[in-house]
């Protein structure tokens, strides 16, 4: 929010910060009204006077530029040069001198323009910031006052101040409560406005018929008929007040309403009592399909728990947030109705909220406003109508207030502050702090009160909350620092959390960088790649059909949660490719989303799935760089992680429908222990293609949830063999549609107790062997725990081998 | 007198091994001389022939010329294989100035990186970590938290909807409500993970992390709070780091703090990051609204706490200095490669 300083002045004396706003900022900052800006305009326009044009004549080096005498101060003439062709002798302009920083950090300085010296700049509104466009220099009225700096001719001799003022202080949303907050914090008196009651012997009642049917969401009503007023421009102080803080001027009517908002923080509505149908208000709840259209020109259809004001003819106004295009004050009016009410805040935020209608008038009621004061600010807002606009004012004003609002009193003992603050609270300051806050104190005990805090303090409703009070006019800094002591014996962290650690651990030791994508995406481009989603759930990667859609997504880019962990991974690759990363190793563990669906809750339900995605693309390059498929690569991690995670019983195969995106000859599932968890696989070659990847790109995504059931498992030790291992090789020929997993899990199978390791050390085909044939060359280590390996135990284990080899995918030794 | 036969041959031999070029070379010799069938062995047969009073000496005589043999024979074979050891690495020299393909290890996000900082400082004071649900119920991220429907506090967090009761957590704090709900105080819980406004501009990310503390115990005040926040900041900025608090509002807790603490880049001197002002705003905290307890349904003033929260993004920024928040997502591998691991 914008508060103007001079307009601050009016209620409370704050000339002292003039010279150092920083003082009054910190002043604010520390009470916990953090200013976030402060604009001086008159330090922006330092070095900017109003001068005189004794003389325009040329430049002699340059057709376009003009050499000008220009008047700076009674009897003092500097030369200018200047660009513009729209002044003339004689005229009135604004001359920035040497010295002045115009917007844009352009420093004035004394320089030669073409041979010629040029001691400053005459200027167009642009160049001082004040336009956006501008054509030529601005001429000024005839009668400004050579000399004069420009920033008090032009009134920008104001300081503004830009407040963040949090939700629960809607008391200082004006000029008036910012002036009644920093009154309490100086101990400083604050004046308040004078209101002067003079109306005419005619009844604003019996020109307007009015009633309230729902005092629950209008607590109070106050209207009050003027005639003969005459709508025009504002007078130059309310226009410069208001554009001060960035308002425009309408007409001197609705400013008057603007005004007595921005200074009291109670929002007001001027109707044109002509226009209002039946001379008839009531004020009610909307129908549902009830339709209207505000005075911005929108057309809003009611959904029925709307409050409104209403005439004959439907509503007039949607209560709180806006008035309607059919009541408004024009250039035409004569008779105003002004209004003045209390609109309960949870109604008027929802009112705002549910046809996205965002105003002034809005953000002040649904955060709350003193429904003591509606009455005065209404005949404040009467005085200024008249006093800008003419006219007469009615006696016989309407104010249904029905049940004055009151507030509870809230019980409190000093040691309770003292106990939550960390140091010994004051009674006295305790009674001082609260006087100022314009709290009702009533000592019950001693160190015990009874406190009623004003209405216009919606924040303070218990105990704690005076506690922060205390805090905040103190001063935060008093508060101390220790640590507390603790009785109870730590909790355990979170499974997924250290398990997601080690497991990250794991993989950047394997070479892969982690990722952060995302957890929404767009469901077209996601959904290109994720085609069949029984696919994905037969590999174990839970996913629904549909994704879960957001109903208010930043923008169509981000509007599903993901349903894989391979899209948004996929984007990443793509990116690091074109930018020039020609190879990398990615991984990201996070989670994807369904709905759950329950037949015997009804109620909607979703589910997290923890998935892992891991993924490399292009070749290592440089001296000894080991290349061999890349897939392989991401295998071996695969199966380094499962040996980690002490799993033993896994298969790495093409089994089923392999992912639409995946290569069709360079992918398989994977099973874990009797489980479905995941893929791997090379990027299909027309994806890589229509990307212009030039390299191989891989994924390995694996359910994460079902993979980790049941980790960690308890390490235990086995007696380590005191007998040398003894190594047979093998060199079996089979055909090559045949999967070398398929021999090795047999063969493994077969030497059962007695194999320490086994390898593949060779993979053979070519000339040497008939076509579709391939050579398969295994070492496989065989140990015992309590005997040296005999001949004939080996031989014995050897001839198993063999059979199995020949029954498992009819290999025979070479 | 010795035999002349045992001398020549003892001559020959010692020349030869002298001779030797190398080991292999020397070896031979030794065969020649000393093996099974070598001049000395074969010496040895001439005995036989020799009358009984000389036989003795001329076994003798043997013995000791093997015995000389032997021992020449040892020191010229470490001599020869000293000089092939030399020789073997002088051939075996490799150039270590050379780098060849490295296994790179990879990198931890910064993001996770700085949650894991955090976290680890937290457990040493008891802290134990917590994740919980991205798509939380309204009542967890809004009603629990003394956020009641059509609230103005509401509009502080710019909420993505899944459904009528649904939404994708606006901050971590449900975890909070979670923890309080389902343990029992006393507590010390940190929660983080993604959190999701909607919200995107140069500052802001609509889906980022949160890292936050509560503390629940029988007697709790703001000088704990503080307290514990400054222990953190020294331990995560560095030491000598101040830690401010200034008024402000969130709903869930009363007295509410803004918390700054001394800019770590400039030491307090002023510049770009703390807008000269020497100050950073990292989180906000305060002592837990008896209203929280109350939806949890904690009995208070029995139990009382504090908890304070920080956006992670914003920590990682400030600490390695990141200069646009879009850098996380993007996952590129030249921003990932900067943050090692460290020991």
């Amino acid at each position: 929010m914008k508060i103007s300083l001079q307009w601050l002045n009016d209620f409370v004396d704050v000339t002292e910060f003039y010279q150092d706003t920083q003082k009054l900022a910190d002043l604010l900052t520390r009470a916990g009204l953090e200013v976030e800006d402060i604009q001086n305009k008159a330090k922006d326009f330092q070095n900017v006077v109003i001068g005189h044009i004794l003389e325009k004549g040329k430049h002699p080096n340059a057709d376009k530029l003009s050499l000008c005498q220009v008047e700076i101060a009674p009897g003092k003439v500097e030369q200018i040069v200047c660009g513009a062709q729209n002044h003339k002798q004689g005229d009135k302009v604004i001359v920035a001198l040497a010295g002045a920083v115009l917007p844009g950090n352009f420093a004035i300085k004394k320089a030669k323009v073409r041979d010629v010296e040029s001691n400053g700049m005459l200027c167009s509104y642009k160049e001082l910031g004040l336009a956006t466009e501008s054509e030529g220099i601005a001429i000024l009225d005839p009668k400004a006052p050579v000399g004069q700096s420009f920033a008090e001719f032009g009134g920008y001799d104001d300081i503004v101040f830009e407040l963040k003022v949090t939700p629960n202080r809607a008391d200082c949303l004006s000029h008036y409560g910012l002036a009644r907050e920093i009154g309490c914090l100086l101990n400083k008196p604050v004046k308040n406005p004078e209101v002067q009651k003079k109306f005419s012997a005619e009844s604003t009642k019996s020109k307007i018929k009015l009633t309230v049917d729902n005092s629950e969401l209008c607590p109070r009503y106050c209207g009050r008929y003027i005639t003969g007023v005459k709508i025009g421009d504002s007078p130059a102080w309310l226009k410069r007040r208001l554009e001060a803080i960035g308002m425009n001027s309408i007409n001197n009517v609705v400013d008057v309403t603007n005004y007595v908002m921005l200074e009291m923080g109670q929002p007001l509505h001027a109707f044109d009592a002509s226009l209002i149908g039946g001379q008839t208000i009531k004020i009610r709840n909307a129908s549902p399909g009830e339709k209207f259209k505000t005075l911005k020109d929108q057309d809003v259809t009611f959904k029925g728990d709307e409050l409104l004001i209403t005439d004959s003819n439907g509503a007039v106004a949607l209560a709180g947030v806006i008035g309607g295009l059919n009541s408004g004050v024009s250039e035409k009016t004569q008779n105003i109705f002004l209004e003045a009410a209390n609109f309960k805040a949870m109604s008027v935020r929802k009112s705002s909220r549910q046809h996205g209608i965002e105003t002034d008038s809005a953000y002040r009621f649904s955060r709350g406003v003193d429904p003591s004061q509606t009455h005065e600010i209404m005949d404040r807002a009467v005085n200024l109508i008249l006093q800008v606009a003419g006219g007469e004012a009615l006696g016989d004003h309407y104010d249904i207030y029905p049940k004055p609002v009151t507030k509870s009193p809230v019980k409190i003992k000093v040691q309770t502050i003292s106990d939550r603050l960390g140091y010994q609270a004051d009674a006295k300051l305790f009674e001082q702090y609260m006087n100022g806050l314009h709290c009702k104190v009533d000592r019950l005990n001693e160190g015990e009160y009874s406190i009623t805090p004003p209405l216009f303090r919606f924040d303070l409703e218990h105990d704690m909350d005076l506690v922060e009070e205390y805090a905040r006019l103190k001063g935060y800094e008093h508060i101390t620092e220790t640590l507390p002591s603790f009785a109870a014996e730590p909790a355990k962290h979170d499974e997924k959390y250290t398990s997601n650690h080690k497991l990250s651990l794991f993989l950047r030791g394997e070479g892969y960088d982690q990722a952060f994508n995302y957890a929404f995406l767009n469901e077209n481009e996601e959904s290109k790649w994720i085609t069949n989603c029984e696919v994905f759930n037969k590999l174990g990667l839970t996913m629904d059909p549909q994704a879960i859609k957001l109903r208010n997504p930043l923008s169509e880019d981000l509007n599903v949660m993901r349903r894989s962990m391979v899209y948004p991974v996929w984007k990443n690759i793509r990116e690091n490719f074109h930018a020039g990363n020609m190879s990398g190793k990615l991984f990201e563990i996070g989670s994807t989303f369904t709905k759950v669906t329950d037949s015997v809750r009804p109620e909607v339900a979703y589910k997290e799935t923890r998935k892992l995605i891991i993924s490399a693309w292009g070749e290592d390059f440089g001296l000894y760089a080991k290349n061999y498929p890349l897939v392989y690569k991401l295998k071996s991690t695969l199966e380094s992680l499962f040996q980690n995670l002490q799993i033993s019983a896994y298969t790495v195969a093409p089994i089923g429908d392999a992912p639409a995106y995946l290569h069709k000859g360079q992918w398989a599932a994977i099973n874990v222990e009797g489980k479905a968890v995941g893929y791997i696989g090379s990027v299909h070659p027309v994806i890589l293609a229509d990307e212009k990847i030039r390299v191989p790109v891989c994924f390995a995504e694996i359910n994460l949830d079902l993979l980790l059931a049941g980790q960690p498992r308890p390490t235990k030790f086995k007696s380590v063999s005191a007998f040398q291992p003894v190594d047979r090789d093998f060199a079996f020929v089979m055909e090559s549609a045949k999967m070398v997993g398929d021999l090795t899990k047999e063969v493994k199978k077969s030497v059962g107790a007695n194999l320490q390791s086994m390898t593949v050390f060779d993979v053979y085909e070519g000339d040497k062997l008939p076509a579709g044939q391939k050579s398969v060359a295994l070492r496989v280590r065989l140990h015992s725990q309590d005997q040296a390996l005999t001949e004939a135990m080996i031989t014995e284990i050897t001839q198993k081998v063999v059979t199995a080899a020949q029954k498992s995918v009819g290999a025979n030794l070479r | 007198m010795v035999n002349q036969h045992l001398i020549d041959i003892k001559q020959n031999a010692l020349k030869d091994f002298h001779s030797s070029k190398n080991s292999k070379e020397l070896y031979q010799f030794k065969v020649q001389y000393l093996g099974k069938t070598g001049a000395l062995t074969e010496a040895m047969k001439l005995m036989a022939t020799l009358p009984k009073e000389e036989k003795p000496l001329f076994g003798k005589q043997v013995n000791e010329v093997k015995a000389e043999l032997e021992t020449a024979y040892a020191g010229v074979e470490a001599t020869l294989q000293k000089a092939e050891i030399e020789s073997q690495m002088l051939n075996e020299k490799l150039d270590l100035t050379l780098s060849v393909t490295t296994h790179e290890m990879g990198h931890e996000h910064p993001i996770y990186k700085v949650t894991h900082e955090i976290f680890s400082i937290m457990a040493r004071l008891g802290y134990s970590l917590r994740t919980g649900a991205l798509i939380e119920k309204d009542y967890y991220n809004f009603e629990a938290l003394n956020i009641p429907p059509d609230h103005p506090a509401r509009d502080m967090q710019d909420t993505f909807f899944v459904d009528e009761t649904h939404v994708l957590r606006t901050h971590t704090s449900p975890i909070q409500i979670h923890s309080l709900e389902n343990e029992k105080p006393p507590l010390r819980i940190i929660g983080t993970g993604p959190v999701f406004r909607c919200d995107s501009d140069i500052s802001h990310l609509p889906n980022f992390h949160q890292i936050e503390g509560m503390c629940i115990d029988k007697k709790i005040s703001m000088a704990d709070l503080k307290g514990t926040i400054s222990f953190f900041v020294r331990e995560f900025f560095g030491p000598g780091l101040k830690t401010r608090f200034r008024p402000s509002f969130f709903p869930f807790t009363e007295p509410s703090a803004e918390v700054d603490c001394s800019c770590p880049i400039c030491k307090s001197k002023g510049c770009s990051l703390c807008k000269q002002t020497g100050w950073i705003e990292i989180g906000g905290c305060g002592l837990i609204n008896p209203k929280v307890f109350e939806h949890a349904k904690v009995p208070y003033p029995e139990w009382q706490g504090f908890a304070f929260g920080f956006g992670v993004e914003r920590m990682a920024i400030i600490k390695y200095g990141v200069d646009d928040i879009r850098h996380f997502p993007k996952n590129d591998v030249r921003f990932l490669k900067q943050f090692s691991a460290g020991v």
